[in-house]
């Protein structure tokens, strides 16, 4: 069985970096094709047509993959980034079965607009970027819509807030959260202390980033700065 | 301004600073970011500055996440002293940024208030940077 994309490969013998900065510079991509028991093969990727193929389809298609002839029934396992020049720099193809359940990570995207949360002097703080599921080869979501409009502060986000297509289980918790109203250090402070202005200088080292609320700025910061 | 609480070792050699960041090369936790396009030491005072020049811009709303921590002490000698007599005292704190790397983040604010509000925040860099968003080209 085959699916409806389908992507043109061409074998390659030559391996190794030389070779692969080769293809780069001819604007063709190294990738490999592997799984199912058979011996990993190396292939030549055509830029656009990849960048065409994934951007049509999504991270998680199931992709025909077209080598010299023969198909193969694939999905994107991993794809290496140079996060300067920001282009992929290889593929790594995984070989499936239709009817074989995958584990993927499947990206959540936040559509409309949080108007009691903005009421509220709050912020939509998404905490799960992409949702870990276990679904039938030929039937995995490329993105799970939430819709956040109704949303406030007391009401967050959860993945059993989610719609799952048929056969589709998460691999988290359905209390994990999604998404949450998050009001400012700054909107806080002012608040407790009568509209008096906020520096937002509190730090928060939580999830390894140190985060801050951008709060309204006093004169404090400025006699900081200097 | 940002500096260690406790260090092991008071004075470090400067090193060197070859290559591109090996992590932290993608935006973690909010929507857009500052991405390093050369290597240097960007000081507590630099990160201070720009995270002022963000939050000013960006007013009510949003959240800024700074993911370089200055854990590097950089020494300075006296004016007018002779050389010689030892290596100078700890003088200000500095995080080592490679090609790649993301410095700081923004969330919570749409495209133009955030490309607004980062590009600023570069002004405040030492060294080449680029403001970049969670959508991905391939």
């Amino acid at each position: 069985m085959s699916s409806d994309l389908k992507l043109e490969a061409e074998s390659r013998q030559d391996h190794g970096s030389r070779s692969s900065r080769r293809l780069r510079r001819d604007d063709k991509i190294p990738a490999v094709v592997y799984g199912q028991g058979s011996e990993p093969l190396s292939v030549t990727l055509d830029r656009p047509k990849f960048r065409a193929t994934l951007n049509a389809a999504g991270p998680n298609a199931v992709i025909t993959l077209d080598v010299d002839g023969s198909d193969y029934l694939t999905i994107v396992k991993n794809m290496q980034r140079d996060p300067i020049a920001n282009r992929v720099t290889h593929v790594d193809f995984m070989l499936i079965d239709i009817d074989q359940r995958l584990i993927v990570d499947v990206p959540i995207a936040l559509v409309g607009d949080a108007v009691l949360v903005r009421q509220e002097g709050a912020v939509v703080q998404q905490q799960m970027m992409t949702l870990t599921v276990e679904a039938p080869a030929g039937n995995i979501p490329q993105v799970f819509e939430v819709d956040i409009s109704e949303m406030s502060i007391d009401n967050s986000i959860r993945v059993s807030d989610l719609e799952m297509g048929t056969g589709v289980v998460p691999q988290v918790e359905d209390e994990s959260l999604i998404a949450i109203g998050q009001r400012s250090r700054a909107a806080v402070a002012a608040e407790e202390t009568g509209g008096e202005d906020s520096d937002g200088l509190g730090e928060d080292a939580a999830m390894g980033g140190d985060a801050v609320d951008a709060g309204e700025a006093s004169d404090e910061d400025a006699g900081e700065d200097s | 301004m940002l500096m260690p609480r406790k260090v092991k070792h008071r004075k470090t050699h400067r090193g060197r600073t070859k290559g591109r960041a090996k992590g932290g090369t993608a935006i973690s936790f909010g929507d857009f970011g500052i991405q390093a396009l050369e290597p240097g030491w960007i000081t507590a005072r630099q990160i201070e500055a720009a995270r002022i020049a963000m939050t000013r811009h960006v007013k009510r709303g949003g959240k800024v996440w700074i993911n370089v921590f200055p854990d590097k002490p950089v020494t300075a000698k006296p004016a007018e002293t002779r050389m010689g007599k030892g290596k100078g005292n700890p003088e200000r704190w500095v995080a080592v940024v490679k090609p790649g790397r993301v410095m700081f983040e923004l969330g919570g604010v749409d495209a133009d208030l955030a490309h607004g509000a980062l590009n600023r925040a570069i002004q405040k860099l030492p060294i080449k940077a680029r403001v970049i968003s969670r959508e991905e080209a391939i």
